[in-house]
């Protein structure tokens, strides 16, 4: 009996970003734009993408990711957009989506005359940003409540995602956050990273928002 | 958090290449783990020993995490700087178009065992 080491130097997630690879790929054949929403809880995903669905002309679907209730799928359904909800729960509660649940998912969702697929991930600004789910574009949302420092706490999530939404600035004037420490933490971690400030309630930059969706090509 | 999916697919593949293999067992499980990844090396391990015990041939498994400290290299001066804290910028000319070279590793390295040859 002797002691040997196999070499296997493979990515642990190799499986994973295989079949968002395959997702990306489908999307793009479909011309579907494919977003991933990041954030920590309550940071606004929902609300922006109510607030989304009664301004954009073209038709979006919300795959929403929650470990539990269907809470935010209810809110959307009644905006009247198309959504599919994942529950973690009963998989042992995961505080991400991974691809092959969005592949599932998929299979029993009609995209026809889609233009725009929007993952709401779960709200946790650490483990979605590791998984990736096929989306076109990774958007982290960070509330202006949150704190001038959470990109540099989180830095994966910001890394790895190609626009920063900073919502609720209608807080602004209650508050003492420094947005432009803010946006050099953004940048320290991320430099190409593009930045939007925006209000779901107010409605201010929500213009820019959709000028971005609109422009996207995939 | 999500180190408990991260040790399913590295003991996924782990136990592929075990099946494939003269081991007869497997004692060591090596992953290279880069900084940014915001892993918790405890939890890390709290997961394997709880996962091992349900594959044959791993219950007596140790998991071995090399780390990976966070370094970039400027694209303009070709430079390379080590990060302690995190700022994607070069410390030689400041250009902040860099790209990180090491920290984002998340990988398994290998497996180790007794074979079955005397
Ligand atoms: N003032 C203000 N409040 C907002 C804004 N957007 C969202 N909120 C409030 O913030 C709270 C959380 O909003 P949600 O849209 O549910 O946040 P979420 O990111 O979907 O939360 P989870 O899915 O639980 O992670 C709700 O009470 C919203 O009404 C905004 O632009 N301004
Ligand atoms: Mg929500
Ligand atoms: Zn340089």
């Amino acid at each position: 009996m002797s002691q040997k080491e196999i070499k296997i130097m493979q990515k642990i997630l190799n499986v994973n970003d295989r079949i968002a690879d395959d997702l990306r790929t489908e999307m793009s054949k479909k011309g579907i734009v494919y977003i991933n929403l990041m954030s920590s809880p309550g940071s606004g995903k929902t609300k922006l993408l109510e607030k989304t669905a009664g301004a954009i002309r073209d038709k979006i679907f919300v795959i929403e990711g929650d470990i539990q209730t269907t809470l935010d799928a209810e809110r959307l359904a009644a905006a009247g957009v198309g959504v599919y909800q994942i529950n973690t729960g009963p998989f042992g509660g995961d505080c991400h989506l991974e691809a092959g649940w969005i592949r599932s998912a998929l299979e029993e969702i009609e995209l026809e005359n889609v233009k725009y697929l929007f993952v709401e991930n779960i709200g946790n600004l650490v483990c979605p940003a590791e998984f990736d789910v096929g989306a076109h574009i990774n958007v982290v949302v960070l509330s202006v409540t949150e704190g001038e420092e959470k990109p540099l706490k989180y830095p994966l999530a910001f890394r790895n995602s190609q626009l920063c939404l900073i919502s609720k600035t209608d807080l602004l004037p209650y508050l003492d956050i420094d947005l432009e420490m803010m946006k050099a933490n953004m940048r320290k971690i991320n430099p190409q990273i593009r930045i939007i400030e925006l209000s779901a309630k107010s409605g201010q930059g929500i213009q820019d928002w959709l000028d971005f969706l609109a422009e996207y090509k995939t | 958090m999500h180190e408990g999916a991260i040790v399913k697919s590295l003991l996924d593949i782990a136990n592929k290449s075990f099946t494939e293999s003269e081991l007869k067992e497997v004692n060591r499980v090596k992953v290279i783990i880069g900084k940014f990844h915001n892993i918790v090396n405890e939890v890390m391990e709290m997961h394997f020993d709880l996962m091992k015990k349900e594959i044959a041939g791993f219950e007596q498994a140790i998991l071995e995490i090399e780390e990976r400290d966070l370094i970039i290299q400027c694209r303009k001066c070709h430079k390379t700087t080590s990060l302690n804290d995190i700022n994607f910028a070069c410390s030689d000319c400041g250009s902040t178009d860099t790209e990180l070279i090491h920290g984002n590793e998340l990988y398994i390295a290998s497996i180790e065992g007794t074979d079955n040859t005397k």
